[in-house]
């Protein structure tokens, strides 16, 4: 099945659901859908790369340490992103750590061309499921506006 | 959840046990204290709609909480607390939690009064509110026109207000109109992350996006002439300017980091908690007091940032009037607080204890001659500030006895949502609520039209009856009710 992000209902907040064939890709679904907040994510061109990664000793603090990474480097270097690879997680016996790590193509953020959407406040652990099946994960996200 | 009304305006959910889904554990959890909600018939049935009393009662679990975990009259869902909470823990056995204040520590809102007329100042507002919307950035990424040093940045965290005054933006007094004086005592920026220090330094003097704004208003309704002669208001139709803005990035990494810090910490002394984004150490623990102490310097931050805001906003009234701001009447009314942790002295049980007070989305109110408010209004109270949404009028009331009692002297902080973003953008078109405000003989200028829809007027609960239900409380006295004549937001 095709991978997909989508916007669910919340108060507050938004939350975004995110589906991949793997965690990695459900992963890469949940940094587009949370680009798709601040701005129009089909603007936004792919001419820098990235390397971004995380470590944390379980998946859920993994996921919201990565996801943080994303507004550290909107915030110091205006960068948006557009397409992510996430590489297979590992798990490092030594520090008992995952370990993510992914490569990220976008742009520095250009009011011109960049629809000016909402600014993300944080990464929320509020309702965070992350569910990995045979064949699908899927992970529920909060952010934080 | 069974909630029963104890009282006109309080309804309480009795101490229980919780069966609460903890990663794939099916665990139990007990309710310390009861937990209450201080709303009326009508909000009451808004505040159900939500997970609300869920998370109220997830509080109501959290060690060392006294008397009751409390869900104000705007109170709706957030992440762990609800916005709307306050939480009164032991000084040192109770639990401190980060989530307890939020990412946006201190956020907060300030009002500025002047001697302009509204009725002469219209056909001016156009050009005021573009001026004011060009002197305070504002919107997705919105960086402060002044680029500080990061010594200057750590004097910031360290000294709060202070920093900008003594550079030149603000008045020697403004200081004593902020809670805390503008400053929390003990921050320091030595302990706050270089990734925190790194996404905040570009943004002090700007206001963010989402519900933050900076609003010119005329005082439509004078209910305590007596009391708002106090705070310089005199008549209606004078001129006021509110701002609501917080710590930016530079508070959401600390709380960020302060989160990671108490996942690890909850695992090291095997603290339960029955969700994680209420992850808390106890006030005696070195982690309680490392946050604590970081906390303060992203409030500092957040100070700093609503005074330049401040000098931006006199400072646009003086090229648009052709006037010194102090010529009209520019001083500032009060700056408080509504995202923050506080430890003070409350009665429990009859004893006079120390506690951990959290507020979340909840405004101080201290009753008049509390030692803690400033000199000039103790005779009256603390001002309270209430702003209500996009297009809908503020209140400035003032605390009352009855907060200390009930609600660890704090009072409902704004309207509170009621629709979601997603629903209101679905909703509404931005530029659709921008032509209605404007009927209405509202301004607004916005970064954003998605922004401008997401904040549309009817997304939020109705600020007449939050305000109103604190006022019946006892909690607040309602001083003046201030209608919004042009706003700037992102």
């Amino acid at each position: 099945m095709p991978n997909f992000y989508e916007f669910k209902e919340h108060p507050a907040d938004i939350q975004v659901h995110a589906v991949g064939n793997t965690l990695e890709e459900a992963i890469e679904q949940v940094v587009i859908g949370m680009m798709d907040i601040m701005t129009s994510v089909e603007t936004v061109d792919t001419k820098i790369s990235k390397q971004i990664k995380a470590s944390a000793p379980d998946l859920e603090m993994l996921v919201v340490d990565y996801l943080t990474e994303y507004l550290f480097f909107f915030d110091t270097e205006q960068l948006l992103f557009s397409k992510v690879k996430v590489s297979p997680i590992e798990f490092d016996e030594h520090t008992q750590t995952y370990q993510l790590n992914s490569v990220s193509n976008g742009e520095s953020f250009d009011s011109s061309r960049h629809e000016m959407k909402t600014e993300i406040k944080a990464v929320t652990y509020s309702f965070l499921e992350i569910q990995q099946k045979k064949e699908k994960s899927e992970i529920w996200i909060i952010f934080d506006l | 959840m069974q909630i029963e009304k104890i009282d006109d305006n309080i309804y309480e959910i009795s101490k229980q046990s919780k069966v609460v889904k903890v990663h794939d554990d099916i665990q139990k959890f007990d309710m310390l204290v009861p937990a209450r909600v201080y709303a009326n018939e009508f909000l009451l049935r808004k505040i159900k709609q939500d997970k609300t009393l869920d998370q109220i009662s997830n509080v109501a679990c959290l060690p060392g909480i006294k008397k009751y975990a409390i869900a104000l009259s705007d109170a709706h869902q957030g992440y762990g607390f609800c916005i709307g909470g306050v939480a009164g823990t032991d000084l040192l056995e109770g639990a401190i939690s980060p989530g307890g204040v939020g990412y946006d520590i201190n956020c907060g809102v300030r009002l500025i009064r002047t001697n302009l007329q509204s009725k002469n100042i219209i056909a001016t507002i156009p050009q005021l509110i573009n001026r004011l919307f060009e002197e305070v950035p504002s919107g997705l990424g919105s960086q402060g026109q002044l680029r500080v040093s990061h010594s200057d940045l750590d004097k910031i965290l360290n000294t709060g207000v202070d920093w900008a005054i003594q550079n030149g933006y603000g008045w020697e007094e403004d200081k004593i109109y902020c809670e805390e004086n503008g400053a929390m005592q003990g921050a320091d920026s030595n302990l706050v992350s270089k990734k925190a220090k790194s996404r905040g330094i570009t943004q002090i003097g700007s206001l963010g996006s989402g519900n933050h704004f900076v609003e010119v208003q005329k005082v439509e309704q004078i209910f305590e002439p007596q009391i708002a002669k106090v705070f310089g208001i005199h008549n209606e139709g004078q001129v006021t300017v509110m701002v609501h803005t917080g710590s930016r990035a530079m508070g959401h990494q600390i709380c960020q980091d302060s989160l990671t810090e108490m996942e690890y910490a909850i695992k090291k002394y095997n603290i339960r908690i029955p969700d994680r984004q209420l992850a808390c150490v106890m006030g005696n623990m070195k982690e309680a007091e490392d946050y604590f102490i970081r906390m303060g310097a992203a409030a500092n931050f957040a100070w700093s940032n609503r005074q330049m805001i401040t000098h931006w906003v006199r400072e646009s009234f003086r090229k648009v009037f052709e006037k010194d701001p102090e010529d009209m009447d520019m001083h500032l009314i009060y700056d408080i607080c509504h995202n923050i942790l506080k430890k003070e002295e409350h009665d429990v049980d009859g004893k006079r204890m120390k506690l951990n007070v959290h507020r979340k989305g909840a405004t101080r109110a201290f009753p008049p001659n509390h030692p803690d408010v400033a000199e000039k209004y103790k005779s009256v109270g603390q001002p309270v500030l209430i702003p209500g949404s996009m297009g809908t009028a503020s209140y400035l009331c003032v605390g009352q006895p009855k907060s200390m009692e009930i609600s660890f002297g704090s009072s409902a902080h704004g309207s509170g949502r009621e629709l979601s973003r997603t629903k209101a953008m679905k909703k509404h078109w931005g530029s659709e609520v921008r032509k209605e405000l404007n009927k209405m003989g509202i301004s607004i200028k916005a970064a954003s039209d998605k922004v401008i829809a997401a904040e549309a007027p009817d997304a939020y609960k109705d600020i007449d009856q939050v305000v109103q239900v604190s006022h019946d409380l006892g909690i607040v006295k309602k001083v003046v009710r201030l209608v919004p004549l042009a706003v700037a937001k992102g």
